[in-house]
């Protein structure tokens, strides 16, 4: 009289394979769980007993004991239910033994028995064909989602009787009973590509702003840190709006991490099994430390993990608390934010390219000596909101200006679809040096890298250290140069690094002097 | 104590300014006699005034403090030293005594003021240190504040020539107010000049101290050059002053869109000279006989900056219409500097600038203007101002760019013939 059903746990990005034991004996009637269970798990028992008695099954008057195991595990999540009311039904000899033996349930119950979707489905299902596990049992809103996982044959069910039937079944009448969902990842991902292309709005809508459309090119070939700085009206907004269309299509790879996280976060939308396009977030600055950065007793990922592989994108950065800015340091660094509460230490991906715009004093209109006042002892204040770490983070830094009405030049700028072409082969070259190395973008470069692949010749050796001198810059900021640098050699099709792409690429090192 | 200590402690009295001293001296001698004075001091003074400098002088060593302002290298002159400045003396009211650190103005030397607001533009930051420079390379003393912005700059700009400078503070000649201007301030100190001040030394910055200042730097001064300026601004006030003392005052024209140029141009409505060069403020010294045969006619590309830049466009455009091949046209633009022909000293967007340059017939790229400019700002040629705004700097060339332009006047006359 006993079961044992294979079910699944996501701690942080971690997702476990967990085993729900039932055991039916003989005793005072009563029905236990144990396993170090967060409470929605607790209350799971009287959702099973509910449910079974509205599908028709009555429990017996034993002793049954549930534990979940393995047992040091915190449990959290609705997702237990289903394998629990199953590994009863199996425990009474209601379904035939061995019917569920490698099979993957989850899903919530409802008290009339039907089955509810629930968060966390892509990496549970992921997890567990690593683990040799091809066929999971959830419930039909999350199917296509556990369907993603290569190798899972997944079933959406909808009631605790429909369960119950199709348990019952052979294996072969149970495909024809309800068929797996089958979903196409790279299909999917291509459409995703496709939809993107009509993605408004368009870079085209901006003429006149060259500079500032060639510096959004250059950021987002090598997936670099962007500060735009300029007056209201500027079009800095504008620019970071529409940065998401010419960004390098997520790769199978990414687009699978992304999907895991949203999932996690139960931002998968209705339907939605898979994130085919880079997230783009623009936290209000309001935000407060926890939901920019992760949190909460069972830490949850925050704004900063939401937009891992895409943009976060910063308006009016100085207006943010100094506190949450701060947050950044240690993601932009590591690409990764640890969170760690008193039920544990969980790490979330944060691979972001961190987008900020900001006015260049209080009023906004400096360096416009006709319509600012402000002092420098005011500006300082003002810019002294953002830390010098994370602006000595931001390899690229550009002016926005305001564009003159009557000197614009009319029509068509260069769209969106065009710059996209020269990312994508920025990012070809790219994939083709750094083959077989963890480097994915050029901003990924570690200091001890650059010699290897931002090599230089004698005559641009020369240049950069005279840039290096009369711009009076950091070691960190020639770095950052030569990052920079190298994406622009990319954009041009160049294997070198020529003079002229070290200096176009000092143009955007004017954020080391606002930190003075 | 000698005399000398005897006038210090008279500067350090409090409640006794410039004309309560006058009034002391006329009624009792020397500072000597008023020192040794008791009760007749109630005759001049009042009950409380009277008070309150013996309490002072209970707690005032002024000997001890005149030897320690000497261990600083600060020197005290009153009216009755023979090294008192002459310009001071020709005052209405003379400061009864300056302190000083370093030299003091010669009198025989010409001394300029170069006046203008802290918070100023890129144009009046190029305009103040290439008049500065000119200036002292022509043996003119720079007199000035010393305050952030215009005055300091000025005063920066005549060191780097070589040249001498006095700045006149608002507090004692001891601190270094702005604390930002902490190197000329040292590099003055160390023989470049002298630090001037009317206030005892300790005596901390206040607002109602800076009339009196700019009143002695308008008085040091043989005339005034005002370089930026709002139209209501500290620095029309030190104008005013210069007025009253009969000086000479001289304005940098500006646009007329530009806020910053508005106290320029209205002294120049109001009959203030024109500074278009530096000769124009030597000849008024009369250090050169006449005027330099230096072009005039054109003022710096004031109000009509886009025609300027139009014709600048079309010149180039004529240059380089011969050739036909436009790589070849853009190879020769690039190789020649010429993108310096389109930059300006007040700060051009690269959106702008390239504009500009295909307007005149050159395909350029972005990206080649960009590193261009960058390649200029190198040479020291241009500068980045901001992000993307890029301005032509280089001190003294702003005069040998003037002779040049005589050329393109001419030019520019001949269109309007045919007008």
């Amino acid at each position: 009289m006993f079961s044992s059903i294979i079910t699944g746990a996501v701690y942080g990005m971690e997702s476990h394979l967990v085993r729900a034991e039932v055991d039916l004996s003989s005793g005072l009637p009563c029905f236990i769980m144990v396993g170090s269970l967060g409470r929605e798990v607790k209350e799971s028992g009287e959702r099973v007993r509910i449910a079974l008695k509205n599908t028709g099954i009555s429990l017996p008057p034993m002793h049954i004991s549930v534990n979940l195991s393995p047992a040091d595990l915190k449990k959290v999540g609705t997702g237990y239910d289903l394998p629990i009311a199953v590994g009863v039904l199996t425990a009474m000899e209601k379904l035939p033994r061995g019917c569920t033996e490698g099979m993957l349930i989850l899903g919530e119950l409802g008290l009339n028995g039907e089955i509810k979707g629930i968060k966390g489905v892509l990496p549970v299902a992921l997890n567990a064909v690593r683990a040799g596990i091809t066929r999971c049992l959830v419930p039909e809103e999350n199917a296509r989602e556990a369907a993603v996982a290569e190798g899972m044959e997944a079933v959406g069910v909808s009631s605790l009787s429909q369960v119950i039937d199709y348990l019952r079944l052979s294996r072969k009448e149970q495909n024809r009973y309800l068929p797996p969902g089958k979903v196409d990842v790279d299909a999917l991902l291509r459409e995703g590509r496709e939809k993107e292309g009509e993605r408004r709005p368009d870079f085209g809508e901006i003429t006149g702003q060259e500079s500032l459309k060639r510096a959004a090119l250059i950021a987002a070939a090598g997936f670099h840190h962007l500060l735009i700085m300029g007056p209201p009206g500027s079009g800095k907004t504008m620019l970071a709006k529409r940065l998401p269309t010419i960004l390098p299509a997520l790769t199978k790879e990414e687009s699978l991490e992304v999907s895991a996280l949203y999932s996690i976060a139960g931002r998968l939308g209705a339907g939605e099994c898979l994130v085919t396009s880079r997230p783009f977030l623009s936290p209000h600055h309001t935000v407060s430390p926890q939901a920019f950065s992760g949190g909460g007793q069972i830490p949850r990922p925050g704004i900063v993990s939401l937009a891992h592989r895409g943009i976060l994108f910063l308006d009016e950065m100085p207006e943010f608390k100094r506190q949450t800015l701060d947050l950044l340091r240690q993601p932009l660094e590591s690409k990764e934010i640890q969170i760690a509460r008193s039920n544990g230490c969980v790490t979330y991906p944060a691979d972001v390219m961190l987008v900020g715009a900001l006015n260049p004093c209080p009023c906004g209109y400096y360096p416009d000596r006709n319509r600012c006042r402000c002092t420098p002892f005011e500006r300082h204040n003002y810019l002294s909101h953002i830390s010098g770490p994370i602006l000595d983070r931001m390899d690229l830094c550009i002016e926005a200006q305001r564009p003159d009405l009557f000197r614009v030049e009319r029509g068509q700028g260069e769209t969106s679809a065009k710059m996209r072409r020269k990312v994508e082969q920025a990012r070809r070259k790219q994939e083709e040096r750094y083959r077989g190395t963890k480097i994915r973008f050029n901003s990924d470069l570690e200091s001890g890298e650059l010699d290897e692949y931002c090599a230089l010749g004698e005559k641009e050796r020369e240049i950069l250290e005279k840039l290096f001198q009369k711009m009076d810059l950091s070691m960190r900021a020639c770095h950052r140069l030569l990052k920079v640098a190298r994406t622009i050699a990319d954009l041009e099709g160049s294997e070198r690094i020529l003079s002229g792409h070290l200096a176009e690429a000092a143009v955007y090192r004017m954020g080391d002097k606002l930190e003075q | 104590m000698d005399e000398r200590q005897y006038r210090f402690w008279l500067h350090q009295l409090p409640g006794v300014g410039d004309r309560t001293a006058d009034r002391l001296l006329a009624a009792f001698g020397s500072p000597k006699a008023v020192c040794l004075a008791k009760d007749e001091l109630k005759k001049v003074l009042g009950e409380k005034a009277v008070e309150r400098i013996m309490d002072f002088n209970k707690n005032f060593d002024a000997q001890r403090a005149y030897e320690q302002m000497l261990k600083r290298k600060i020197s005290f002159y009153t009216r009755e030293d023979e090294d008192y400045p002459e310009r001071l003396r020709k005052l209405s009211y003379p400061p009864y005594g300056l302190y000083c650190l370093g030299k003091l103005p010669k009198d025989s030397h010409p001394a300029a003021a170069i006046i203008g607001a802290r918070e100023c533009s890129e144009y009046g930051r190029y305009v103040a240190k290439a008049f500065g420079g000119e200036l002292a390379k022509a043996g003119v003393a720079v007199i000035s504040g010393m305050a952030r912005g215009i005055d300091g700059l000025g005063q920066q700009a005549a060191l780097k020539q070589g040249g001498e400078t006095y700045a006149v503070l608002g507090c004692g000649a001891d601190i270094c107010y702005p604390a930002s201007n902490k190197a000329l301030y040292q590099e003055i100190v160390d023989g470049g000049g002298g630090i001037l001040s009317v206030f005892p030394p300790g005596t901390p910055p206040a607002k109602r101290q800076f009339p009196e200042r700019n009143r002695i730097v308008a008085g040091l001064s043989d005339l005034v050059l005002v370089v930026e300026a709002r139209q209501k601004s500290g620095t029309l006030i030190t104008v005013d002053m210069a007025l009253e003392q009969g000086k000479n005052v001289y304005a940098v024209p500006g646009r007329l869109t530009d806020r910053l140029s508005d106290g320029c141009n209205l002294l120049i409505r109001q009959g203030a000279g024109i500074a278009l060069t530096p000769g124009d403020l030597l000849a008024e010294l009369e250090l050169l006989g006449n005027r330099k045969a230096i072009g005039t006619a054109k003022a710096p590309q004031a109000a009509g900056s886009e025609e300027t830049a139009e014709t600048e466009a079309d010149l180039s455009r004529e240059n380089l219409s011969q050739r036909d091949n436009s790589a070849e046209k853009k190879a020769s633009f690039l190789k020649g500097g010429m993108i310096l022909e389109f930059l300006d000293s007040y700060p051009k967007s690269a959106d702008e600038l390239l504009a500009k340059i295909r307007a005149a017939g050159i395909s350029l790229e972005l990206p080649e203007l960009l590193s261009g400019l960058i390649g200029l700002c190198m040479e020291g040629k241009a500068a980045q101002a901001g992000g993307s705004c890029f301005f032509r700097c280089g001190e003294p060339e702003l005069f040998a760019e003037r002779q040049k332009n005589q050329y393109n006047d001419k030019k520019k006359g001949k269109g309007e013939e045919g007008l």
